[in-house]
């Protein structure tokens, strides 16, 4: 599936009746089957325009079409992955996969299978009947990636579902990600403040300005599919890192300039 | 208009609607007339007794019992919390049944302390001591435990003696939950002192309530009430603006 | 398996073994505490004597006496009643009211002040006006305990909805739930933890309001008696009301807790004080 994004702007007010523009006139097609990730200073707004694609926030001026189709509300062929926990503490690893099944009606045979073969893929079998609370950060992410493919989502939006991990963990579940994601054949919007992960998983980065958002630029990424962490250390790698954090060290400088930290 | 002056706005709004119900419905004729009085009736009933002084004896009474027991549950409470936190096993013991205490309708030792201590303060003190000192208690014994482990490495990396991490690093960083458990405790402590003088005794605001409505003398009974949820809501805004004032900050 | 990074998964749900719970000292203790207060109390019994403490058995015979005579029955019954009208105002109207203030960020910053000041007020000095608006009897009892009981309900209730996390009702829109779907398999499980823990502590504020209502200006009920005994200083039956009356709180309290651990078990970043 492709998505459009048309200059999208967006602007929101917040409590004390203050306009932020979050959003400023971004231009963004990502083609069927690419994977693409945005960088950028905290607070650029970039997890505001993957809200926005996933039709969770309404925007200003723009729009944005998945498959050619303007979307108003969240697309039902659209799967989002969160950085906060959202996997249910009470509803069992396998519960919490067949969940988005549940609600909409499929019975349960067919959704205790298809959730099964999700669980397998992303590498919790053995843990169907495990809570939440019993497992680590970085399988509990995973149980969330699993409740959203388990959809077969043909859109698939992440934002820094890797965010709260360490290092080496993130770049280890980013090498899982790429595996799962292979076989799924979703296009995919991949929100990360490390450049690294950025580098490892996508097909094109795009590196945001500071606040308001807007795309400064776009580094094509051509390693040779399928990727795993051993990229990190070779040379091509090291050139792409380089060429994002020179754009990216520039506009986070304007960010905490702006907030007086520097 | 910023949104916490909107929120502030909005909350006095509510409170005056409800202070301006209580003088307009009896004055409407809605309610009974005998036992709604306007709320300027009742301010100028207060006066009186202000002046003539019947007020006075058992305003001390409530306030020497109330000072006492809070007091005395400071006393006791800190150290005991202290304790409790010092000697993991018996917190462990005792944890089942202090997370229970407040369950219990602790109120209904006051006619047994009052069949003991016999028809003075004392039953009075000992009942709103036994309501206040296991939340000084509890609060304390968290308080201790909440100490960040990392600043008791600081004082030890600075080579400080035990006494001096103890009262330079330990307490403060535990003072604000034992504040918190001392502003529960006066809390609980007045409720407790109100609680036995309104139920069985001779004397106090609580008292004054109860002997006032059991000898039909409404406006009086209603500035007694006035003057307990005055004193109650005094002590409140203080106990903020104090708790604000010092940890604020933090 | 354990995640690629060493992230070791949790233990998996250990249920308490029994041998190495006869040799936990502290499980031990904690099973003899109740018993070392009643031999506290047979102590007292004999070093103060009978007129100010009667023993335990002379108390335990006063309520048989007082099952045979009908009197503990009879009081008893008017207290439960009052206990369940009050208990269940309490809970209809303190979680109405809790979600409501819960789920808009503006009426929770208004009210929450009014509430946390309410529950601290000493209420009991405003019994004459329940007794003014519903007359002597167990109305009057019933709307004063609820009085007294709703506001942990609200409490809890409110903070519990509050707390349910914004991305909670992100991925609810995103997979396009109902609002009734959204309410019954997200709103309501998030919050029931802290709505039984205000369930609890709102049962033990109500039963206390129930037996203070009922010691003043009552002809009837378990407070009603206690303040009798006193009069006619009738140790063994005050000491064995009182003994009474903390043990049904204690067991209340213990079933409620029970049903709290059971929802907790297997969430370890929610747990409630006090």
């Amino acid at each position: 599936m492709q998505i459009e994004i048309k200059d999208v702007h967006k602007t929101f007010y917040s409590k004390d009746g203050e306009e932020v523009k979050a959003v400023a006139g971004v231009d963004l097609t990502v083609t069927d089957n690419e994977f693409v990730s945005v960088v950028g200073p905290s607070g650029c707004g970039k997890s505001t325009l993957l809200e926005i694609v996933g039709g969770l926030t309404g925007l200003t001026n723009g729009e944005v079409l998945i498959d050619g189709e303007p979307i108003s509300g969240p697309h039902p062929a659209v799967g989002l992955v969160f950085q906060q926990e959202s996997a249910f503490p009470w509803r069992t690893v396998l519960e919490n996969v067949e969940f988005g099944l549940e609600m909409h009606g499929v019975a349960k045979g067919e959704r205790r299978e298809r959730s099964r073969e999700l669980i397998e893929l992303v590498g919790l079998k053995g843990f169907e009947d495990r809570y939440p609370g019993e497992l680590s950060g970085g399988m509990r992410q995973r149980v969330a990636i699993a409740r959203t493919l388990v959809m077969n989502p043909g859109v698939l939006l992440m934002d820094e579902p890797f965010g709260a991990l360490d290092e080496q963990t993130r770049l280890i579940l980013g090498e899982e990600l790429l595996r799962i994601w292979s076989k799924t054949k979703a296009t995919a919007l991949f929100i990360t403040h490390s450049i690294e992960e950025a580098a490892l998983l996508s097909d094109r980065v795009l590196v945001m300005s500071a606040r308001p958002g807007s795309i400064r630029k776009v580094v094509t990424v051509h390693l040779e599919r399928p990727r795993d962490s051993s990229v990190v250390s070779t040379h091509e790698f090291g050139d792409i890192v380089g060429e994002i954090w020179k754009v990216l060290r520039e506009e986070s400088m304007k960010t905490l300039k702006s907030q007086g930290q520097i | 208009m910023s949104y916490a002056a909107r929120v502030r706005l909005t909350r006095w709004a509510v409170i005056l609607a409800a202070i301006a119900t209580l003088e307009f419905m009896p004055r409407l004729g809605l309610g009974d007339a005998i036992t709604l009085i306007p709320l300027s009736e009742i301010v100028s009933e207060l006066f009186e007794l202000l002046t003539e002084g019947e007020l006075m004896p058992h305003l001390l009474a409530t306030g020497g019992a109330f000072v006492l027991s809070f007091l005395l549950a400071g006393v006791t409470g800190v150290p005991l919390g202290y304790l409790l936190w010092r000697y993991r096993p018996l917190k462990r013991t005792l944890d089942p049944y202090l997370t229970t205490y407040y369950a219990i309708p602790i109120f209904a030792f006051y006619p047994l302390l009052l069949a003991i201590l016999g028809f003075n303060i004392l039953p009075i003190v000992a009942i709103s001591w036994a309501w206040a000192v296991v939340a000084v208690v509890l609060n304390t014994s968290i308080g201790f435990g909440e100490v960040p482990q990392v600043l008791i490495k600081v004082g030890r990396s600075m080579n400080l003696s035990r006494w001096q991490i103890i009262s330079r690093i330990f307490f403060p960083a535990a003072v604000p939950y034992i504040f918190t458990g001392l502003k529960l405790g006066m809390v609980y402590s007045l409720i407790g002192v109100i609680a036995s003088e309104f139920v069985l005794s001779t004397q106090g605001l609580g008292y004054l309530v109860s002997y006032n409505y059991l000898n039909f003398r409404t406006a009086a009974m209603y500035s007694a009430m006035f003057v307990i949820l005055g004193l109650a809501i005094l002590l409140n805004l203080a106990l903020t603006r104090i708790e604000r004032r010092l940890y604020g900050h933090v | 398996m354990s995640d690629a990074a060493g992230h070791a998964a949790r233990p998996s749900r250990s249920e308490p073994d029994k041998a190495s719970f006869w040799q936990d000292p502290v499980r031990i203790a904690q099973l003899l505490f109740p018993l070392a207060l009643i031999a506290l109390w047979q102590i007292l019994s004999v070093v103060l004597g009978d007129f100010f403490v009667a023993s335990p058995l002379a108390s335990l015979g006063a309520l048989l006496e007082g099952i045979n005579d009908g009197w503990l029955g009879g009081n008893a019954s008017v207290t439960l009643i009052a206990l369940v009208y009050a208990y269940l105002l309490a809970v209809g109207f303190g979680i109405v009211i809790g979600f409501l203030l819960g789920l808009s960020r503006f009426a929770y910053e208004v009210f929450e002040p009014i509430v946390i000041a309410l529950y601290a007020l000493p209420k009991v000095a405003l019994y004459p006006l329940f007794l003014f608006a519903f007359g002597l009897g167990i109305a009057a009892q019933a709307w004063f305990a609820m009085f007294f009981g709703v506001f942990p309900i609200i409490i809890f209730t409110m903070n519990g909805t509050r707390n349910v996390s914004q991305v909670m009702f992100k991925v609810a829109r995103s997979l396009r739930l109902s609002r009734l779907q959204l309410f019954r398999a997200i709103v309501f499980p998030a919050i029931l933890p802290s709505l039984v823990a205000g369930l609890r502590l709102g049962f033990g504020v109500t039963f206390l309001g129930v037996i203070l209502s009922q010691m003043f200006a009552a002809k009837s009920g378990l407070g009603f008696i206690l303040v009798q005994s006193v009069s006619l200083h009738d140790m063994p039956q005050l000491y064995g009301l009182v003994a009474l009356l903390t043990l049904f709180a204690f067991l209340i309290n213990g079933a409620f807790l029970l049903w709290e651990r059971s929802l907790t078990r297997n969430r370890p970043m929610q747990t409630t004080a006090f």
